[in-house]
């Protein structure tokens, strides 16, 4: 059976659908991929300039198309997704499903490998990322994760991928990356007012074997290492970066990693009653925000902010008082139940959202479930307080990372 | 092309309101715009952001933990032109509704709590600063618009943030949030009852928390830019960063109203230097530009103005052939059937995002203009308008620019 799912759009006004393929992580490949990914966003083979690819998506009532990889866990999956306007809200007899179809799939099976085109997509990647990091925010995320990943090279880099490939790499490589690409698992979803004609035009093109195989990963997440580091970094900035990550069992329960994370990121920094929001901006003015985010797919459970100077040590200890605080037991029953109702209406209003109901399509495909957002917003409801204290009892401190 | 479903009621000193009405979401929008902005005069500058961020003080705490307790999500932002304080929600719109007023109506400042947003702030402008962009674009409003609030970042400056006092702020609140500047807007699932029922209490409420005063309307101002037009400063970054600003006239005296100029600009500017132009891909096969450039249009009662923003490792020829584009090279019809089409397909996207909807109603109605008859503009222009409108906009503009030369360009 072909890998393929479109639902039922019964109330925007767009349509979206993706093919996503999947491989194991390593730097080289994400690099690879990053350059194949700039090369058919600018030309191919049906459409061998810049200009007249991205004429042909315009003319398509500027029919977004986007080709990137991203990091999951373990594995890369390349996205190729594309978002239109239904046909039948413009009415025009020459732009059909199946005008929009045959150009998406243009793109995504028939590459221009061509010499200039690779050297294009170099230098394109080459001034994004040096442009990344002149943000310090993104310094220190990036400073932070191969610092992580210290001892597990294969895992460090992972927005861009390895520097040398992406300067050095050859036509063959690239080459040679796409036919190991066609191979690979993939997926099509989408969400569509005519699912079943989309499905029609969809499956015919279908034909690389990947879309046969099974595209779940039994285990997605990657192990924290417990070996406690602090790095304090010089950089010409404004505002310092301070970044301080917790680890836990990659083996923990899927529900308890999954909503204690999301409970304590909330708690400790979601809305204005957040505990550091108030312990860290409005008690000590010492930023303008602070985020606490669980990386499910690292095992890490990290808090950032972008800070003054002269108050690192001041947040940093408020940081840590803060998630003691959760592990002692000693949690404010108000805040925990705005953080409920806070998640609770944040999965409500990601069903308005075409990208967010596609992301969530792929993450059950990874995961070979069916896990809607309503079953989530029931599971943010039955979790109580003593299984927040739970999760943060298995954090344990990992890394401090300032930039300053 | 169907129209976005609004009902709109006038209430007595020029207050405004209106619903829209989009079924089927999950969340619901509400929100007050006041027609006060960074651009906008005032005695301190960063004066009006400095205000949207002390509102959520209410003597009682953090007004925001009232909108939590009934599981809605409170914010606000500050624009050249506006404030704008809003809630995102999926139920109890009853409770947010008067909570809404409450916020925008009602004021605590204390010598103490303005200090301590003071500092806040001081780092939310540190975070902007580290950005390069912001460096390029401080640059090209001091050319463009000295000695205004345009000059200025719109959270102020660190000497502003320390000089605000509660007097001060108490005094730009009583000038500005006045009724007749303000405008509330609605959107999500609500059905005709609902409706009615939101307008009655918007009535109500406008009486209870609002100051009714007759204002002055806010006028264009006209500035005297600097004889400076380009800078060069030397930086730490690798690859340079390259800002044009256009400054542009008075679009009421070129006959257009502000939302169809900003359109009609920014159109012109995608067709010209946006990635479908064959000039673009020209540049990117000579190694002049990589990626697209940040592209944008403003209108403010300090002046109107667009800027260009790129990052190129040939800084000065970017800069010789940006300005021929822009100023020797007519947009063809083909691109302007194109850019057409893409506004229409925008219009049609931004049916489904209900919290920009609502912003840009409430924004076009600042301007007593519409969602519905903005699009419509755009879609009944015809080629030798827009060709017109365009010749007529550049005709009266001038043109400055800043690079922060790169390390790449210095080798």
């Amino acid at each position: 059976m072909t890998n393929i799912r479109i639902d039922h759009n019964l109330k925007f006004k767009t349509a979206t659908l993706g093919c996503f393929l999947r491989l194991p992580l390593d730097k080289k490949t994400l690099a690879l991929a990053n350059i194949l990914a700039y090369m058919q966003s600018n030309a191919t083979k049906e459409f061998p300039g810049i200009n007249l690819q991205a004429k042909t998506f315009s003319n398509l009532y500027n029919t977004s198309l986007q080709v990137f990889p991203e990091v999951f866990g373990n594995q890369i999956v390349v996205f190729y997704t594309i978002n239109f306007v239904e046909p039948r809200e413009i009415l025009d007899p020459d732009y059909n499903y199946e005008v929009i179809m045959d150009a998406f799939f243009k793109v995504v099976k028939e590459p221009l490998f061509d010499g200039q085109l690779l050297e294009l997509a170099k230098r394109q990647l080459e001034q994004e990322r040096k442009q990344y990091y002149e943000l310090p925010a993104n310094v220190s995320l990036s400073g932070f994760f191969n610092t992580w990943y210290r001892n597990m090279p294969s895992y460090q880099d992972s927005v861009f991928g390895d520097e040398k490939t992406l300067k050095n790499a050859s036509l063959e490589e690239i080459k040679s990356f796409f036919n190991t690409l066609k191979n690979a698992p993939a997926f099509c979803l989408g969400q569509a007012q005519d699912p079943d004609s989309l499905t029609d035009l969809v499956q015919t093109q279908l034909d690389w074997p990947g879309y046969f195989d099974d595209f779940v990963v039994s285990t997605l997440s990657l192990p924290a290492e417990e070996n406690p580091i602090e790095r304090e970094i010089q950089f010409k900035s404004e505002q310092a970066q301070l970044l301080i990550g917790y680890g836990y069992d990659q083996s923990l329960p899927i529900y308890l990693k999954q909503f204690g994370g999301l409970f304590l990121g909330e708690y400790l920094a979601g809305d204005e009653s957040a505990k550091l929001f108030t312990e860290v901006r409005e008690k000590l003015g010492a930023a303008y925000a602070i985020d606490a985010t669980n990386y499910l797919n690292n095992s890490l459970f990290l808090i950032s902010t972008g800070i003054s100077k002269d108050k690192i040590a001041a947040a940093s200890k408020a940081i840590k008082m803060g998630v003691k605080a959760v592990q002692d037991g000693k949690v404010d029953e108000g805040i925990f139940s705005k953080a409920k109702s806070a998640l609770k209406r944040n999965y409500q209003i990601s069903t308005d959202r075409q990208d967010l109901i596609l992301i969530q399509m792929l993450a059950n495909a990874l995961r070979g479930r069916d896990y809607t957002f309503v079953q989530r917003i029931a599971d943010v409801d039955h979790f109580k307080i003593d299984k927040l204290v739970e999760f943060s009892q298995k954090l344990y401190f990992n890394e401090s990372y300032c930039l300053k | 092309m169907k129209k976005l479903d609004v009902t709109t009621r006038d209430y007595k000193f020029g207050f405004r309101a209106k619903v829209i009405r989009r079924p089927l979401f999950a969340q619901k929008f509400m929100g007050i715009i006041v027609d006060f902005g960074g651009s906008d005069p005032q005695k301190l500058c960063g004066g009006a952001h400095f205000l949207e961020h002390k509102l959520f003080t209410k003597k009682s705490g953090d007004i925001s933990q009232r909108f939590e307790e009934i599981g809605a999500s409170t914010n606000a932002f500050t624009t050249y032109n506006e404030t704008m304080f809003y809630a995102s929600f999926t139920e109890h719109w009853r409770q947010v509704l008067p909570l809404i007023f409450e916020l925008v109506g009602t004021t605590y400042f204390t010598k103490s709590n303005v200090t301590k947003e003071s500092k806040i702030i001081a780092q939310e402008l540190a975070m902007y600063q580290d950005d390069p962009n912001w460096q390029v674009n401080y640059e090209l409003m001091q050319m463009m618009f000295p000695k205004t609030s345009l000059a200025e970042d719109l959270t102020g400056t660190k000497s502003s943030l320390k000089k605000m006092t509660p007097e001060i702020l108490q005094e730009i609140y009583n000038n500005n949030y006045v009724s007749c500047r303000m405008e509330f807007v609605a959107c999500g699932g609500f059905s005709e009852n609902q409706t009615k029922e939101i307008l009655r209490e918007v009535g109500k409420l406008e009486s209870k928390y609002l100051i009714s005063k007759k204002v002055a309307p806010k006028k264009l101002s006209i500035v005297n830019s600097q004889k400076q037009h380009n800078k060069i400063i030397a930086s730490d970054l690798i690859t340079s960063r390259v800002g044009i600003g256009i400054k542009l006239p008075d679009f009421k005296k070129v006959g257009l109203r502000n939302s169809t100029a900003q359109s009609i600009f920014e159109m012109m500017l995608q067709a010209k230097l946006g990635v479908t132009s064959p000039w673009f891909e020209k540049m990117q096969k000579q190694g002049i530009l990589n990626s697209p450039m940040e592209l944008q249009v403003s209108y403010t009662t300090a002046g109107n103005f667009a800027t260009i923003i790129g990052a190129s490792g040939k800084p000065d020829l970017f800069l010789k052939n940006i300005k021929s584009q822009l100023l020797e090279v007519p947009v063809t019809e083909e691109a302007f059937v194109f850019q057409k089409k893409e506004a229409l397909a925008q219009t049609i996207r931004e049916f489904d995002d209900l919290s920009t909807i609502a912003i840009e109603e409430a924004e076009y109605g600042l301007e007593n203009d519409s969602f519905n008859s903005a699009s419509q503009a755009i879609q009944s222009l015809s080629f030798n308008e827009f060709y017109t409108a365009v010749e007529n906009i550049l005709d009266k503009s001038d043109i400055f620019t800043t690079t922060l030369k790169g390390k790449e360009e210095a080798n």
